[in-house]
């Protein structure tokens, strides 16, 4: 038995000061030194303390686990205390897995980098430099230690009491003052505050612009899986179906989308807009969203740039994996419907089933008749004939029923970090993931009243005469990341490169009457409408930069270039008929178009073909120079953006030439291909294109951008940046054809002037009193319209009910002013209130316009004459320690808000087109002044949180509300449809396991299954005043007046006793998506 | 380590197991189509036409279909008919896919508690009328039956029976031709000389063939005549609608 020591059995506390000064003394007689000054007791033994090295160190005062950390720091033995006495262990052999690490990033106090700043452990002497970006790290034994951070011109700050625990990081993001008077040296000493979300509201204070963002901290606290669902945890951020945003309730058209710095393209074909449901949320570093506008930024927006940024490399070597399951309420256990599947869907390449769209194809509605002899078509019946062959048969079509399967999804990430040097900082690092998820979900859509569909019941009594459907997703997402970086202590080069492979398929399926055909003793039967959109999305971003510092002069750079392929590929759009038998009341079938119709026919399969390929170049300067006691950086750039894209589409419309001869409605669509012979012209099936079925549109945009900027740092209080932006925007259609025949005559509105636009801005922060900002901001700033939006291409859209299509866009420029005060209290706590006024020229907004006679409404995107918003934004994350001071388990519990109020005034302005006396089409504009929001806007949208994150346990409740929102805009107001407001509750509770390396999280997401709901106000709750039907310039109140009982907000209403029908407010859309519970877990190795 | 390796295996094994790429067509190919005809008559009640157990259309009253019946999958299709709001199947029938045979055309009668495929009446007698009547009426509406001539004057009516309660049988009379050239079925109120409906002799009338010694209808057929009461509504007056239920199961 080995003989166990133990000096005197005594109460100690770690804040407890001692002294010892040895040279080469024993271990042991540390101990007793320490024991006699503190009354701590040492646990060992014999054999144990015979392995002790001797002792060297010189300790004044200080506490005793900073003394305890300094004099086991060469000993082959450690230390635990415990019951407050110090045990003495062996140390493990393999020393790394007992190593903490410290990492952060050292900035000045605007959030710049500080490169070359000198970072000291004081008990260790390990001394390190920050790199290019400020990034800093260390490798050392668990203690408890002390950082110092000198840089020339700024005051040294000393932060104490930084916690090291073996295995984990500890993240220290330090902020330096600048020295007002430089004889004085001033050493700042604070204690330490914990975690990447004080980072990232360190790095909030100190920015230029208005900046709100989420951390990966945050975001791992979440049940999100994609950066669509993440953004509407940002303050005054929300989406619209997870891809859309809406910044300060401003909708995604006039925010801009970046990825590492780099700008996305439009992911929407007809609709300038980044779905942001492609990035997946584990994949990013974090999110910040700048709410204003300064000289150096390449691009214009008016509600926020979402700057996406992923995992970056690591301070330190990691490999996780992770693994989670799904399930959707709405979903699982139900039929999930689609057209025929490929056998690689859940990889997210097509097996090539969809591939029916060869190259050459014929114009056959021009070149052939069905009922006139080959002698008379320019195409012959053998030529057709040949033609359906080469594209080929129908089996896919027809809608299957398919098991749900539970959402999955894995990732595995892997970060490394070398030291190439030990005398120099040479820094190699990498960070990779791979990523893989597959989600199925099924929406009900309760009611659909929009577009073309029967807009009210026949009678309003009659439960049965509803439009009812679902939406089937599918999807099935890879990713792949790589970013690399070196870096010395001046010079840093990093490239970043992701992948993101995309299959969404989305079905839906809507049975109810039209507004041609409603409900009636002849039309008992509802009809069918089924729309399959299989997208293969590719999406591809490599990007470098640099960066270097000389002196005082920073010069960054980077080149990137983004690729987005996206291909709809067999998109098939069809109607089912129904026939009465026997045993089927009514037995649903699909039939073909008529030959002789134009147009798109009943039933197409279509490929449209989506590429865009994106060049983009940055380059800026910075000096930076003291004038007196005030700090300045003078900065100045150069930016270029060269963008491409090119839309084909090729629609082949299923026809017959006499669908009365033809016994369609009894061969299975999946059959239709073994009757395309024409051995009967006019009953054999076959494929219908023509030249606006067979199209492609090509259009070129190019920036020029280069500014002038000062940032200038007077007095510890005042900070000032004012700059002007030159930018010349270029866009080129360079092939623009119609892809509907009634739309040959449609010019559209191009008033794109190619010459430079000059955007000043300019800010002040003013700070009385520390972590306190005021701040004042003016900026211009210009949004310039998505390439594909100046196209003629025109397409049914089933969420509308309706075609949707442009009547030309142009840029919209926007005065933006901001106030704000912020008040960051503690490390991670923010309260904020700010004012916000903008003024729009030229907004873009989606109007549905019923202005085609015989024709249902639809929807186009065109300019309005301006806008005004202004908005109160208010923000809150705060800690509840003040209740209890001191209690751990209060100081880990956070309550978070952020509420943003708008108000807005639109001069509508619509397109007319009339004829000439001349005989020739001309177009004016009706304008209407209207106290409306603008397309997309929310009056009101609030966030609440409340998180506690314990050692192993942690549960996060966000409810988040969306008050009134404008889905389409209008002239008038019954076409005019507005989302009713939602509220949503999501939950996560965490645990961790195995020593923190596996931790589960279980998510809950809409856990009140809230759905979406829309309206429009119905014609029968306001009346248009006499005589002011043809006012081509007037203001709302004075053409309309809401009914008694009615307002623009829903109001039910009641049914008429005389007529059955419903005076009030008419829903058009109500969709719910479910509640979904996902279980993921992730070990990390 | 190799236990959660291992159950995360499973998992990942489960979930791609479920990752099926076929599914069931939810139009189903047609196989098979035939003609199908049929007539009937459901009284009292509402009856549901069940085909493959997936309800199809109910009856009330007087039922014909002619028509195709389609087989979308393999094997026979099977007709149930159920009295509305009861499970129970009161008739099945069995139609085969063999193309090679037709479907004969059948009857369906529901007397009000079974369902058979014949409805029975006498055979037709020369010079003799028979006709038996049945009112679906409310429970209040007793009614007597008379015949008389085109004047509507009531007190020269002459009476068939008298005080016939709603929802009964009055079983087939045998009515030689009656004096007269052109004689009516009307219905008084029971036990008055008031009209049923309305008072107005033209509402109350009831379309029956009765033979007469002086007119060109001399007798000799069945007539088995249902009577229904249908309120007044936006688009007419209350009336009588009446079906003889020997045209539906004419032999």
């Amino acid at each position: 038995m080995l003989l166990i020591t133990m000096l005197q059995v005594n109460a100690v506390t770690l804040a407890q000061k001692v002294t010892i000064n040895v040279t080469n003394a024993p271990l042991v007689q540390v101990f007793d030194s320490i024991r006699d000054q503190s009354g701590v007791d040492f646990f060992f033994s014999a054999s144990l303390i015979s392995k002790a090295k001797p002792v060297s160190v010189r300790i004044n005062e200080q506490e005793l686990g900073i003394a305890l950390a300094e004099i086991f720091l060469n000993q082959p033995l450690t230390y635990v205390i415990k019951n407050n006495a110090v045990q003495v262990r062996i140390k493990e052999q393999n020393a790394a897995d007992n190593i903490g690490r410290i990492s952060g990033k050292v900035m000045d106090d605007r959030g710049e980098p500080l490169p070359g700043a000198t970072i000291k452990i004081i008990q260790t002497g390990q001394t390190i430099q920050s790199s290019p970006d400020g990034t800093y790290r260390f490798s050392v034994n668990p203690g408890i230690y002390t950082l110092e951070v000198t840089y020339v011109s700024f005051q040294t700050r000393r932060i104490t009491d930084v916690t090291v625990t073996a295995n984990e990081l500890t993240t220290l993001n330090i902020t330096l003052n600048a020295v007002i008077n430089s004889l004085n040296q001033i050493v700042v000493t604070s204690g330490y505050k914990k975690g990447s979300v004080a980072g990232h509201y360190s790095q909030q204070k100190n920015a230029a612009a208005v900046t709100n963002g989420i951390s990966s901290e945050q975001i791992s606290a979440t049940p999100d899986r994609h950066v669509g669902e993440t953004l509407s945890r940002i303050s005054g951020v929300s989406t619209t179906d997870g891809s859309k945003v809406v910044v300060r309730g401003i909708a995604e058209r006039y925010n801009v989308a970046t990825l590492n710095g780099s700008i996305l393209p439009s992911t929407d074909v007809q609709e300038r807009n980044f779905e942001f449901d492609l990035i997946p949320s584990n994949m990013v570093e974090n999110i910040v969203v700048s709410k204003s506008v300064t000289a150096d930024m390449p691009y214009g927006f008016a509600g926020g740039a979402v700057q996406v940024n992923t995992k970056a490399i690591p301070s330190e070597n990691f490999m996780s994996f992770s693994a989670g399951l799904g399930y959707n309420s709405r979903t699982m256990g139900k039929d999930f419907l689609g057209y025929g599947r490929g056998k690689y869907d859940y990889f997210g390449f097509d097996d090539g089933s969809r591939d029916h769209f060869p190259k050459d194809i014929l114009n056959i509605e021009s070149g052939f008749k069905p009922n006139q002899p080959d002698d008379q078509n320019e195409v012959s019946l053998a030529e057709v004939a040949d033609q359906n062959k080469r594209i080929g048969g129908t089996e896919r079509l027809g809608t299957r029923s398919y098991q749900a399967a539970p959402a999955q999804n894995y990732q595995f990430s892997l970060g490394r970090v070398y030291s190439l040097s030990k005398n120099k900082t040479r820094n190699f690092g990498f960070v990779s993931s791979v990523n893989y998820r597959n989600t199925q979900r099924n929406n009900y859509i309760r009611n659909m009243r929009r577009g073309s569909w029967s807009l009210r019941p026949t009678n309003g009594d009659d439960l049965d005469d509803v439009n009812t459907g679902n939406l089937y997703n599918f999807n099935t997402n890879l990713g792949a990341l790589l970013n690399a970086g070196f870096s010395t202590d001046k010079h840093q080069i990093q490239t970043q490169n992701i992948y993101n492979r995309v299959f969404d398929n989305q079905f839906s399926r809507i049975t109810g009457w039209s507004w041609e055909q409603p409900k009636s003793p002849d039309n008992p039967f509802p009809e069918v409408e089924e729309d399959e959109r299989p997208k293969f999305t590719d999406l591809l971003q490599n990007r470098i930069s640099g960066k270097h510092v000389f002196g005082r002069f920073t010069i960054d750079w980077n080149a990137s270039r983004t690729h987005l392929k996206q291909v709809e590929q067999d998109a098939i759009s069809g109607g089912l008929g129904n026939t009465v038998y026997a045993n089927y009341a009514p037995l649903y079938h699909y039939y073909p178009g008529q030959a002789s119709d134009p147009g798109w026919g009943n039933l197409n399969r279509g490929q449209f073909s989506y590429r865009e390929a994106d060049k983009e170049a940055m380059f800026n300067a910075a000096y930076n120079f003291r004038l007196g006691s005030t700090n300045h950086i003078f900065k100045t750039g150069y930016n270029y953006l060269h963008r491409h894209l090119f839309y084909d589409w090729l629609v082949l419309p299923i026809v017959v030439g006499d669908v009365f001869r033809s016994s369609y409605a009894e061969i299975p669509v999946q059959e239709w291909g073994d009757h395309m012979d024409m051995k009967n012209p006019m009953t054999s099936f076959y494929y219908k294109t023509s030249k606006y079925l067979d199209a492609g549109f090509e259009g070129k945009g190019i920036t020029h951008g280069s500014y002038v900027m000062t940032d200038s740092k007077i007095g510890a209080m005042l900070r000032v940046i004012w700059g002007v932006r030159a930018e010349h925007f270029e866009l080129d259609t360079i092939k623009n054809p119609t892809s509907l025949m009634t739309d040959d005559n449609v010019k559209l509105l191009l008033e794109e002037e190619k010459a430079w636009r000059f955007l000043p801005s300019a800010s002040a922060t003013f700070s009385p009193i520390a972590d306190l900002n005021l701040r004042v901001a003016y900026a211009k700033s210009a949004v310039r319209p998505g390439l594909m939006e100046n196209s003629r291409f025109s397409r049914y859209n089933p969420n509308y009910g309706t075609r949707v299509r442009s009547q030309g866009v142009t840029t919209s420029i926007i005065d933006n002013y901001d106030l704000k005060a912020e008040w960051f209290p503690k490390a991670g706590e923010v309260i904020s209130a700010g004012y916000f006024y903008k003024k729009f020229d030229k907004p873009a907004e989606f109007y549905r316009i019923n202005d085609e006679s015989g024709g249902s409404a639809y929807v186009t995107i065109g300019n309005s004459d301006w806008a005004k918003v202004k908005g109160w934004e208010f923000e809150i994350r705060k800690s509840l320690d003040f209740i209890l001071p001191g209690a751990l388990f209060m100081n880990n519990i956070f309550l978070t808000g952020n509420l943003t109020l708008q108000k807005s005034e639109v001069r509508s302005r619509e397109i007319r087109y009339a004829k000439g006396s001349d005989g020739n089409d001309s177009t004016y504009f009706n304008y209407l002044k209207h106290p409306r929001q603008l397309y997309g806007q929310v009056p009101l949208l609030y966030n609440l949180g409340a998180q506690y994150t314990g050692k192993r346990f942690g549960i996060n409740l966000v409810y988040n509300y969306m008050g009134y929102k404008t889905f389409v805009t209008s002239s008038e107001p019954m076409l005019a449809e507005y989302e009713r407001p939602r509220a949503q509750l999501d939950m996560q509770l965490s645990y961790r396991f195995f020593g923190n390396k596996m931790q589960a999280r279980l998510n809950v997401r809409n856990l009140t299954d809230a759905p979406y709901r829309f309206f429009v106000n119905d014609a029968s709750t306001y009346e248009q005043k006499p005589g002011t039907e043809d006012l081509l310039n007037a203001e709302w109140g004075d053409r309309y007046e809401y009914k008694s009982g009615f307002s623009e907000k829903f109001e039910k209403g009641y049914t008429d006793k005389e007529t059955g029908q419903l005076i009030g407010d008419r829903e058009t859309f109500t969709n719910y998506v479910g509640r979904t519970t996902s279980l993921s877990l992730t070990y990390n190795f | 380590m190799k236990t959660q390796f291992f159950v995360l295996g499973i998992i990942i094994s489960i979930c791609i197991a479920a990752c099926k790429e076929s599914g069931d067509l939810v139009v189903k190919p047609v196989r098979a189509t035939k003609t199908i005809e049929f007539r009937g008559f459901a009284l009292g009640d509402t009856i549901e036409q069940y085909f493959d157990g997936k309800k199809v259309r109910e009856f009330h009253g007087r039922v014909t279909y002619s028509g195709r019946m389609i087989f979308d999958k393999e094997g026979p299709v099977i007709m149930d008919l159920k009295k509305k709001g009861d499970s129970k199947v009161l008739y099945s029938k069995v139609f085969e896919q063999d193309t090679t045979k037709t479907i004969p055309p059948f009857t369906i009668w529901y007397d009000g508690v079974k369902v058979s495929e014949t409805y029975n009446y006498p055979e037709p007698r020369p010079g003799i009328e028979q006709i038996a009547f049945y009112f679906d009426f409310p429970a209040n509406m007793p009614v007597d039956i008379v015949y008389g001539d085109a004047s509507g004057d009531v007190n020269g009516m002459q009476y068939l029976a008298r005080n016939v309660q709603p929802k009964q049988w009055v079983d087939f009379m045998e009515i030689e031709p009656l004096d007269g050239t052109e004689l009516y079925v009307f219905l008084l109120k029971a036990g008055t000389k008031e009209f049923l409906i309305q008072n107005r002799f033209e509402l109350s009338y009831i379309q029956a063939q009765l033979p007469t010694t002086g007119g060109w209808y001399q007798g000799g057929d069945v007539q088995s005549l249902f009577a229904r009461y249908v309120p007044a509504s936006d688009q007419q007056e209350e009336q009588i609608a009446v079906e003889n239920l020997i045209d539906t199961f004419r032999r």
